[in-house]
């Protein structure tokens, strides 16, 4: 037999959950504590510098694209979601470029292999994280997009052909124990 | 045979035979650029050196032959700076433009620097700068840079296709290697001297910039181009393209070579000339309904005792195994006895060398199959004119067309369809949908491509190869094989069901 206290046990579980939440929303409505929830989209969290969003293509000074098509990103995709199409350009010095180049966003894990395996930085990581579109095929993005949306305000120059721009940090010395 | 020890280690081999051979046989791998077993020895590219014991400098494997009581040291501290010190040599005016190279993922140049490579450059002048993106005529694309001057390419055009096209020119570091008067490259054989080429400095225009080498795969095969039956390997991505074929060395077929003609039937593979889905009238339906509507047509011939009007038309395109199917279930098991195909026994009979060298002149891969399968199994083989006239008379109400891959077949469809009455049934099989066009009202069926079968081939001397195949590009095709079998399924339910219905 359970006896009628053993029956309704299960009150002091209830009543310890609602004092926890009673107790965060007076905390809440008092400020006395700092409330994590921001208003977005008039504030905007600061995401750190190694954040790694949206890819963005970069140029040559002339604004031709940087990128070779020599596949290494797209090898190096974990999660394949680069296709490219080598082309002969019709500019003799360059040979080969990509006359598609397309990331499936949807398919992206956001790693970042592909800007590491990139040999002549034409390929980085940029800082949007707003995606949002009707369609999924919206998602495959092309040159168009990766390249000259205007969010990056054309800045975009391959440090391949401005090596002057290319900061040297000095690794920071280890803190010595004593 | 002789005694020789690699390494340490005592292997017997034939007398005389070459070392870097003799050496790849016992698994000691030597390095090496202007080597090349179809070619004579050249010793440019110093890559092979090797110690033998009694030598007081090392020697050059290539033109080393194994002889008894050799002692052979390819791993040592000398032979290691020499071969590293001739590499980087090798890299000093190269480009290593490699991201935009084809040749890169089977680069020797690569390969071999990952181990014998020095990583730091002691070289403080500017490169000497050659021509790149020289147009060598249909095929081939030369890169002046990026060669080593191996001279495998002027020796392939000198011994094997005796074109007689390279040359190398100007002196020192400044030497390039070229065609004389910058002309065109002459015949059928000018793919090979981009698979010789150990660099990327030879690269074919049909497989510029397509794919890198790295994302394909390899299928064995033999090539369907002519009945000398090179042995090939089918490079494609995922089975789902096919980008390229190679030759595999086989002494007794092909050599280490094969014709440029042969190279370009792995086009014929491809989505753009391919029949996907199974149609009628040209409006696909589900292969299911088309083999159903196909047993239901045969099954009233049968059961009306006139398996005479059932004319088949096949070829020599197609595996042992195929035409050992078909003539398995229409000849053995439906008693038709009406079967037509092109002059084969001419083909066959007047098949010689083209130019001296391995392509020949019956285009069909498996012509003395063909006629051992027929011949075996007593089917008479008539001519197209037979099945035209047999047409004619409207002494056939059931036709089925094999119909192959590529462009040849085409004249003798083209008059068949002609005097093809509309409403006569016609079910034509064939991978390709330029020759099934001509048929506008019949029932097609999508049939694997030469590349994609598994089977054997007969080639003009008899040998018996096996194509390995296995992959697929579309779903709703199927190898001849499996098409009957679903044929004689279709044929036996609808049996049943009648039977039930009784």
């Amino acid at each position: 037999m359970i006896s009628k206290l053993e029956k309704h046990s299960y009150m002091i579980g209830i009543v310890r959950g609602m004092m926890r939440t009673g107790g965060h929303f007076i905390k809440n409505l008092l400020r006395i504590t700092r409330v994590p929830t921001i208003q977005y989209p008039e504030q905007r969290r600061n995401y750190s510098n190694r954040f790694m969003g949206v890819h963005i293509l970069t140029k040559k000074p002339g604004g031709d694209i940087a990128c070779t098509a020599c596949m290494l990103c797209a090898t190096n995709c974990p999660a394949e979601c680069i296709h490219i199409v080598a082309a002969e350009s019709a500019n003799p010095k360059v040979e080969k470029y990509p006359a598609v180049y397309e990331i499936d966003l949807l398919r992206c894990v956001f790693c970042g292999f592909c800007e590491e395996a990139c040999p002549v930085d034409a390929i980085r990581m940029g800082r949007d994280y707003e995606m949002a579109e009707l369609s999924e095929r919206n998602f495959v993005v092309g040159i168009e997009y990766l390249m000259d949306r205007p969010a990056l305000k054309g800045k975009n120059i391959s440090l391949f052909h401005e090596p002057e721009k290319i900061v040297k940090v000095e690794p920071k010395q280890e803190r010595k124990i004593a | 045979m002789a005694k020789i020890t690699i390494n340490g280690k005592e292997i017997e081999v034939p007398q005389g035979k070459n070392l870097v051979d003799a050496a790849k046989d016992a698994g000691v791998d030597i390095p090496h650029y202007c080597y090349h077993p179809g070619l004579s020895i050249a010793g440019q590219c110093r890559m092979c050196l090797v110690e033998l014991e009694g030598n007081p400098k090392l020697q050059i494997a290539c033109n080393t032959k194994c002889s008894d009581g050799m002692k052979v040291h390819t791993n040592n501290e000398k032979v290691e700076s020499a071969v590293q010190s001739s590499l980087e040599m090798h890299l000093i005016n190269h480009p290593i433009d490699c991201p935009i190279c084809d040749q890169a993922g089977e680069c020797g140049l690569q390969n071999y620097y990952m181990q014998h490579g020095k990583y730091n450059s002691e070289m403080h002048e500017e490169k000497v700068h050659k021509e790149k993106v020289v147009d060598l005529g249909d095929h081939v694309v030369l890169d002046k840079e990026r060669c080593i001057l191996c001279s495998r390419c002027v020796r392939f055009t000198q011994e094997v296709s005796k074109t007689n096209d390279f040359g190398i020119f100007q002196r020192g570091d400044r030497s390039t290697i070229g065609t004389y008067g910058d002309a065109p490259l002459k015949g059928n054989y000018q793919l090979n001297t981009v698979d010789i080429c150990p660099v990327g400095a030879l690269t074919s225009k049909d497989f510029r910039f397509e794919q890198r080498v790295w994302f394909l795969d390899e299928t064995d095969s033999i090539c369907g181009g002519c009945s000398k039956g090179c042995n090939v390997s089918v490079h494609h991505k995922k089975g789902k393209h096919v980008y390229r074929l190679k030759p595999r060395t086989n002494e007794q077929v092909n050599g280490f070579w094969m014709c440029d003609k042969g190279r370009y039937t792995y086009k014929n593979s491809n989505y753009d000339k391919r029949l996907t889905h199974a149609q009628l009238g040209g409006v696909d339906l589900p292969h299911d309904e088309a083999i159903a509507s196909w047993a239901n047509d045969l099954k009233v011939l049968i059961a009306t005792e006139r398996p005479e009007e059932v004319g088949v038309f096949l070829t020599p395109h197609m595996t042992q195994e195929e035409i050992g199917s078909i003539v398995e279930h229409f000849a053995k098991t439906l008693g038709v006895t009406k079967f037509f195909s092109e002059d084969i026994e001419k083909l066959s009979k007047d098949d010689k060398d083209v130019d001296g060298l391995l392509l020949r002149s019956d285009h069909y891969p498996n012509s003395k199959g063909f006629l051992k399968l027929a011949s075996s199994s007593k089917i008479k083989i008539q001519q197209v004119e037979d099945l035209v006239s047999a047409l004619q008379k409207g002494s056939i109400s059931h036709l089925i067309l094999f119909v192959p891959e590529g462009d040849k077949i085409l004249p003798a469809m083209t008059r068949i369809a002609q005097v093809t009455r509309p409403d006569l049934f016609v079910v034509a099989i064939s991978p390709q949908s330029s020759a099934v066009e001509l048929f506008p009202s019949a029932l097609t069926l999508p049939s694997l491509s030469h590349y994609e079968k598994t089977g054997t081939v007969i080639n003009h001397a008899g040998l018996e190869q096996k194509m390995a195949g296995g992959f697929k590009m579309f779903k709703e095709s199927f190898s001849i094989q499996e098409i009957v079998e679903q044929l004689k399924v279709k044929s036996t339910e609808s049996h049943q069901r009648e039977r039930a219905a009784r």
